[in-house]
C-alpha cells in the first residue's frame, strides 16, 4: 500500500515536472526517462547489539523504480530485511530466539554525471520495523514479546552504474540510512535508532 | 598486671554472652512445634519428667526476575519462590511456659509433673508461639486399699472358713492358704467392693489365708491382709485340748465355766455360771451358762435364771482364737411383771485354766 502510494506520488510530480519543462521557452530534447531496477545486499544495522543478537541474517532485498531526466531522477525504493537470532535470556535456564523484520520506504532524488559512472542519492525514509522475542520453552509464555517502530529517516547513497547492453546497467551502490531515535520501550530502555548501512548490487533497466 | 588480665577475661566473657544473645535474637521462626518424646502425654505426680522438643520452621522469600531482551524489546516476570524449612531448635533458646505450674513445670523443654491435674505446655521465640500440649499428671500410683471383716484369728472344727471384706475398686483381689493349697487369684466382688470368699480344703493346724488386692497396672503395689485360722478335727486330742475348766472376765469380775466333749461329735459343750449387776435389782450371782461351740468355733450360750420374781435371761457369743483364750460379747435382761424391762450388754474374754 505504501509502495503504491509512493510510486504515485512519484509519478504525479514527475509529470508535474516534466509539463512545466514542455511549458518553457524553447523546446529542449530532454528525454525523460524511466528507470526500474532491483538488487539484493547486505544490511547492517548501526547498532551494536544487533550484532550480537542477530547472527544469521538474510540478503536484503531491494526494488527501485524513478523517473527523470538526463542527469537527474526522481525515485521510489523499497528496501526490506529480515534477521534471525537468539535473544538474551537472564536467569533462567532457556534458549531465546528472537526475530527481526524491517521495511524502508523512501523517496528521494538521483543525481547522475554524463562523464562519471558514479551517482548519488539522497532521500526520505520512513521504517516500519518489528521485533518478535520468545524461546524455545513454550511454557515460558512470559518472555514472549513483540515490539513495532514506526519511524521515519534520511538516506543517502553512493553509487556506480556499469553499461551492460542497452537499456541494461547493472550497479553496486552503498547507502546509509539515519532513523530518528525511538525513546524507551515499556521497560524504560532507550531504544537506539535503528538505521543501517547496506551494500548491493543489481540490474536496472533504463527506458 | 594480674587486674588487666581479669578485666581482659571479664570482657572476652561478656562479648562472648552479647554474642550468644544476638544468636538467639535472630532466629526468626515463623512457626514453632513441641513435640514429647513419646505419644503419651499422661504423667504421674511423683516428679516424673518428659523432655519436649521443639523444631521450628524457617520461610525464606526468594524473587528472580527472567528476563529475555532483544534489541528492541524485552520481556521478563518474576518468580517467586518460597522455602520452608524444618531444624530442630535449641530448647534452651525459647521460652517455655506451663499454663499450671503447680500441676507441672517446664524448663529448657524438661516438663515435670508437680501434682494431678492438666497444664498445657507451649513454647515461643519472639513473637512466634508454639502450639500446646496438654500433659495430663495423674495421681501417684498407691497400693489397694483392703479391709476384712472381723475375726482376723479364728478357732474352729472345720476345714473351710469364709474371708469377707472391702476391697478398692479396680484392685485385683486374690486369697491363697499355701499351705493348704487353696487359691483363687482372681475373686470379685461387689460394685461397692464387697467380697466373701470361702476357703475350702484347710489342713488341720494353724492356717494363715492371705487375701492380696493389687493395683490393676502396677503389679508392685499391693496389699495384704491375713487370717488365722486353727483347725482341729472335732474329737481328735488336739481339739480336745480346748475341753477343760476355763476363768472368764467381765467388767472385772471372773466368772468359770467348762468345756466339754459333746454327744455331737462335731462340737462342744459349754457350762457354767456368771455374775451380772442390774441397776435397781442388784447383783445377780450364779446365773447359768448353757451352750455349744460351734463347728466353726462361735459361741452359742444362753443366760436362765429367776431371782426375787425376776426373770433372767439373755445370750453369750463369741468365739475361741485359740485353743486358750476365747472373746466375745453377752446380753441379758431382767424382767418382771409390773417393773420395767432392764437390759445389759458387755463384753467377755477368757483363758483356760
Amino acid at each position: 500500500m505504501k509502495a503504491s502510494i509512493i510510486a504515485i506520488l512519484l509519478l504525479l510530480v514527475t509529470c508535474r515536472s516534466a509539463g512545466q519543462e514542455n511549458g518553457g521557452e524553447a523546446p529542449q530534447k530532454q528525454k525523460l526517462s524511466f528507470f526500474i531496477g532491483a538488487a539484493a545486499g547486505n544490511f547492517g544495522m548501526t547498532i551494536g547489539e544487533f550484532k550480537e543478537i542477530y547472527s544469521k541474517r538474510s540478503i536484503s532485498h531491494i526494488a527501485v523504480a524513478g523517473i527523470g531526466s538526463k542527469n537527474a531522477y526522481l525515485f521510489g525504493k523499497f528496501r526490506q530485511f529480515y534477521a534471525h537470532g537468539h535473544s538474551t535470556v537472564e536467569n533462567a535456564d532457556a534458549q531465546g530466539s528472537a526475530e527481526w523484520k524491517q521495511k524502508f520506504y523512501s523517496i528521494g532524488a538521483r543525481l547522475m554525471s554524463d562523464d562519471s559512472p558514479l551517482y548519488v542519492e539522497v532521500s526520505y525514509v520512513i521504517s516500519d520495523a518489528e521485533e518478535n522475542i520468545s524461546t524455545r520453552e513454550p511454557e515460558v509464555e512470559e518472555l514472549r514479546s513483540r515490539w513495532e517502530a514506526h519511524t521515519q529517516g534520511v538516506g543517502a547513497a553512493l553509487g556506480i552504474m556499469i553499461n551492460f547492453p542497452k537499456p541494461l546497467k547493472t550497479f553496486i551502490e552503498f547507502e546509509h540510512t539515519s532513523m530518528l531515535r525511538l525513546g524507551r520501550n515499556p521497560y524504560g530502555r532507550a531504544v537506539p535508532q535503528i538505521g543501517g548501512n547496506v551494500l548491493s548490487a543489481g540490474f536496472v533497466f533504463i527506458l | 598486671m594480674k587486674l588487666i588480665i581479669a578485666m581482659f577475661t571479664a570482657a572476652i566473657l561478656f562479648m562472648s554472652c552479647v554474642q550468644e544473645e544476638e544468636a538467639k535474637s535472630n532466629i526468626n521462626y515463623s512457626s514453632l512445634k513441641i513435640q514429647p518424646e513419646v505419644d503419651s502425654v499422661f504423667m504421674r505426680a511423683n516428679g516424673e519428667s518428659r523432655q519436649f522438643s521443639i523444631i521450628g520452621s524457617v520461610v525464606s522469600i526468594s524473587e528472580r526476575t527472567i528476563k529475555n531482551s532483544g534489541v528492541m524489546t524485552d520481556a521478563e516476570f518474576t518468580v517467586r519462590q518460597i522455602d520452608t524449612t524444618y531444624q530442630s531448635v535449641d530448647a534452651s533458646s525459647v521460652e517455655w511456659s506451663s499454663s499450671n505450674s503447680s500441676v507441672a513445670t517446664v524448663s529448657n523443654g524438661l516438663v515435670t509433673a508437680r501434682s494431678a491435674g492438666y497444664a498445657a505446655i507451649s513454647a515461643s521465640a519472639g513473637s512466634t508461639t508454639s502450639q500446646s500440649i496438654v500433659v495430663n499428671v495423674r495421681p501417684v500410683d498407691t497400693a489397694p486399699g483392703l479391709s476384712l471383716d472381723p475375726p482376723y484369728s479364728v478357732l474352729q472344727f472345720e476345714n473351710f472358713t469364709t474371708v469377707s471384706g472391702v476391697v478398692q475398686q479396680n484392685a485385683v483381689l486374690s486369697v491363697t492358704e499355701p499351705a493348704s493349697g487353696f487359691s483363687n487369684a482372681n475373686v470379685g466382688y461387689s460394685s461397692d467392693g464387697r467380697f466373701n470368699m470361702t476357703v475350702t480344703g484347710l489342713n488341720p493346724g494353724v492356717r494363715t489365708i492371705t487375701v492380696r488386692a493389687t493395683h490393676p497396672t502396677n503389679g508392685t503395689l499391693f496389699t495384704e491382709r491375713y487370717k488365722t485360722v486353727a483347725y482341729y478335727q472335732p474329737g481328735t486330742p488336739a481339739a480336745n485340748a480346748i475341753t477343760g475348766e476355763w476363768l472368764g472376765t467381765t467388767l472385772g469380775k471372773n466368772f468359770d465355766f467348762n468345756i466339754s466333749n459333746s454327744i455331737i461329735p462335731t462340737r462342744y459343750d459349754i457350762s457354767g455360771t456368771i455374775e451380772i449387776h442390774f441397776e435397781g435389782i442388784g447383783t445377780v450371782q450364779g446365773i447359768q451358762l448353757t451352750g455349744i461351740i460351734n463347728p466353726n468355733g462361735t459361741i452359742d450360750v444362753t443366760l436362765a435364771k429367776s431371782h426375787n420374781g425376776f426373770s433372767i435371761s439373755g445370750k453369750l457369743n463369741g468365739l475361741f482364737k485359740t485353743l486358750g483364750t476365747g472373746e466375745g460379747q453377752y446380753s441379758a435382761k431382767a424382767e418382771k411383771s409390773g417393773w420395767p424391762k432392764i437390759s445389759f450388754n458387755e463384753k467377755w474374754t477368757a483363758v483356760k485354766k
